[in-house]
């Protein structure tokens, strides 16, 4: 796989072709090459000295120079950082500051944005030119206004300002993604070329094959600031298809979502699992209405049996594929299709097997300087992962890289390895379920008890359509669970709760059954789409 | 004070039937099991400063809330 090949030679034979389309606008793949090319040359002119090693923050949301600015730095050979607009400014200038570069790129206007917050800083503010605004000794780039003003648009034929030896190496880092990290400052996950395009040679191949994908429409869930973006976003990019991005305000209105999805025709539906559960309350998404949908890819959190057996019935023609991997691994290393039979099998919905180049260990023990104890079929361990597509680390961070990556022994030889935290099993045949962090296993007047556990048996009771369970603390001891349920034939009434407690108590013990049970209109989520445990925490 | 109980029994049983119908059997409904009744006892202790032992009543005299209520009305006359 090379990257930026496959673009370049989408640019000169497809050049028309959209490559990336929202409702801010979009771009065409020889569009794409050519405003890129001006991105790297600005780059390279003016990002110089100790900016030249630092990567390069990239703000925005959905904006179709976000594709230019995140490939203009590659050919620049310089690292990026997207940003989503989602973050709180607190965080952003965080990671601004980490990275230590005197350069941000911009799509959309941050430093406004930041002024508008504290109207104190306006007095620090500096606009240099049409395009630069100078803040705390940060040049801030609004990349719209750079285009406009320092380079042609053209867009009959193909630009070429950077040579191919400024490219991002093999080895160099291709991008930092900053984890939200349950605990502490956000670590910056970085992923090489080489890495990418590992993934990426696997990722066109998923579901169907890269020539099938060619010319096919990418649904563009995640912000930029979140790996599952990568999915959609790069196996795209390099079959020659068209990214479909829904901005944030769209995601929020269900019935206004469908429809946009349904004018663009996408084809490949990628997300985390807990919106497409949000869209199912949508009677519009349905296989009559989408049509051309053809394939459910989810990553990023469990996929429960409830919100695939929903989606089985409301879109028969297409095929669900689960996929598992943390932002350290590059965006996803397993993959299973799920079928009906599959979901009569299982007692829950695994996370498939290893793509090529990665093999996963559910580790039992280890020990510095010993080869590794791996857990037998069935049994419980971490999950490990070894291969191709490995962080090298988070950046600027050697405490938390030391813990997460270390060498291990295994079968004799020394080979690095990412520690998940991550707690799971492998079957006899090697297909290997997820269970959920191993942080989420709890004490409760003494037994041990697996969050997740919790949550998959209330999403088979067929009233309840997401479950999430959350330990109640006081001063530091876990005292009760509440379970917060979504459901649209239940109420928040005293018969609800009792039927809940009662099913619950059928499947699992008494002690892991929640004792407060909570009825909500709709599960809160991240910006990234994902449960939002955090929030939770603060209504229990 | 019956306030104050309803409040620890909301919080041990995790509903808020509780309040809502006074002579629901905690028991029967499984809303409060013998590790939360000993709990109860002790928040009891500590909150309006009540004192009911284990010994002195059985758990099926104080199955709903008011025969909690009640119980912890006499022993403060």
């Amino acid at each position: 796989m090379n990257i930026i090949e496959n673009i370049k030679t989408q640019a000169i034979e497809n050049g028309k072709q959209v490559v990336f389309k929202s409702r801010m606008g979009q771009l065409s793949y020889l569009q794409l090459w050519n405003k890129s090319e001006q991105v790297a040359q600005w780059i390279k002119d003016n990002v110089t000295g100790k900016n030249e090693i630092n990567p390069i923050v990239i703000y925005g949301h959905k904006n179709p120079l976000m594709l230019a600015s995140f490939f203009g730095s590659t050919k620049a050979g310089r690292t990026y950082c997207p940003v989503d607009r989602c973050m709180p400014i607190e965080r952003i200038e965080d990671i601004i500051e980490t990275v230590e570069n005197d350069y941000v790129l911009m799509t959309e206007n941050l430093v406004e944005r930041i002024c508008k917050e504290d109207p104190q800083r306006e007095a620090d503010v500096e606009k240099i030119n049409e395009y630069t605004y100078r803040m705390s000794n940060v040049n801030f780039i609004d990349v719209n206004a750079l285009l406009v003003a320092a380079f042609e648009d053209v867009d009959d034929s193909l630009v070429e300002l950077v040579n191919e030896e400024s490219y991002l190496g093999k080895d160099d880092v291709y991008y930092i993604i900053f984890t939200s990290g349950s605990t502490g400052k956000p670590k910056g996950v970085q992923i090489t070329r080489s890495s990418l395009e590992n993934y990426l040679d696997w990722s066109t191949e998923v579901g169907d094959s890269i020539g099938a994908k060619h010319g096919k429409h990418f649904l563009n869930q995640a912000p930029y600031s979140f790996d599952l973006s990568v999915m959609d976003t790069y196996t795209s990019l390099v079959s020659g298809g068209t990214l479909i991005s829904v901005d944030k305000e769209l995601q929020q209105d269900t019935a206004a979502l469908v429809k946009y999805i349904k004018e663009n025709e996408v084809n490949y539906w990628v997300s985390t699992p807990s919106f497409a559960a949000m869209c199912l309350s949508e009677p519009s998404y349905c296989q009559e209405e989408l049509d051309s949908l053809k394939f459910f890819m989810f990553c990023g959190e469990t996929l429960s049996k409830e919100t695939s057996e929903k989606l089985m019935e409301r879109f028969p023609k297409a095929k669900i594929i689960n996929t598992y991997g943390p932002t350290e691994s590059t965006v996803a290393v397993t993959s299973i299709e799920v079928t009906r039979e599959l979901l009569a099998d299982e007692k829950s919905i695994p996370i498939g097997y290893e793509k090529h180049g990665t093999e996963i260990l559910i580790l039992a023990d280890s020990t510095e300087g010993q080869e590794v104890t791996i857990a037998k079929h069935d049994e419980i361990g971490e999950l490990v992962i070894l291969g191709n597509t490995l962080s090298i680390g988070y950046y600027k961070n050697e405490v938390k890289t030391a813990e997460a990556f270390k060498t291990i022994i295994y079968k004799g030889r020394e080979v690095p390895a990412y520690f998940t935290g991550d707690a799971g099993f492998k079957n006899k045949d090697g297909m290997i379920f997820f269970l959920g962090r191993i942080d989420r296993q709890v004490k409760l007047h003494g037994y041990r008890i697996e969050l997740g556990d919790i949550e998959s048996n209330l999403t088979k009771i067929k009233e309840i359509t997401q479950a999430a369970v959350i330990p109640k603390k006081v001063d530091g001891v876990i005292k009760q669970l509440v379970a917060f349920i979504v459901s649209d034939k239940l109420n928040e009434d005293y018969d609800s709760r009792k039927y809940v407690r009662n099913q619950l108590q059928e499947m699992i013990p008494k002690y892991m059954v929640p004792k407060k049970i909570v009825v909500l209109d709709k599960m809160p989520l991240t910006n990234n789409g994902k449960i939002d445990y955090k929030r939770m925490e603060t209504l229990v | 004070m019956e306030e104050k109980i309803l409040d620890i029994l909301e919080e041990l049983c995790g509903d808020e039937v509780v309040r809502e119908d006074l002579d629901i059997d905690l028991l029967e409904e499984g809303l409060l099991d013998s590790l939360d009744y000993s709990e109860l006892l002790v928040d009891i202790k500590s909150e309006l400063n009540v004192v009911i032992s284990p010994s002195e009543v059985t758990r099926e005299e104080m199955n709903t809330p008011r025969k909690i209520i009640d119980k912890v009305k006499s022993k403060l006359q």
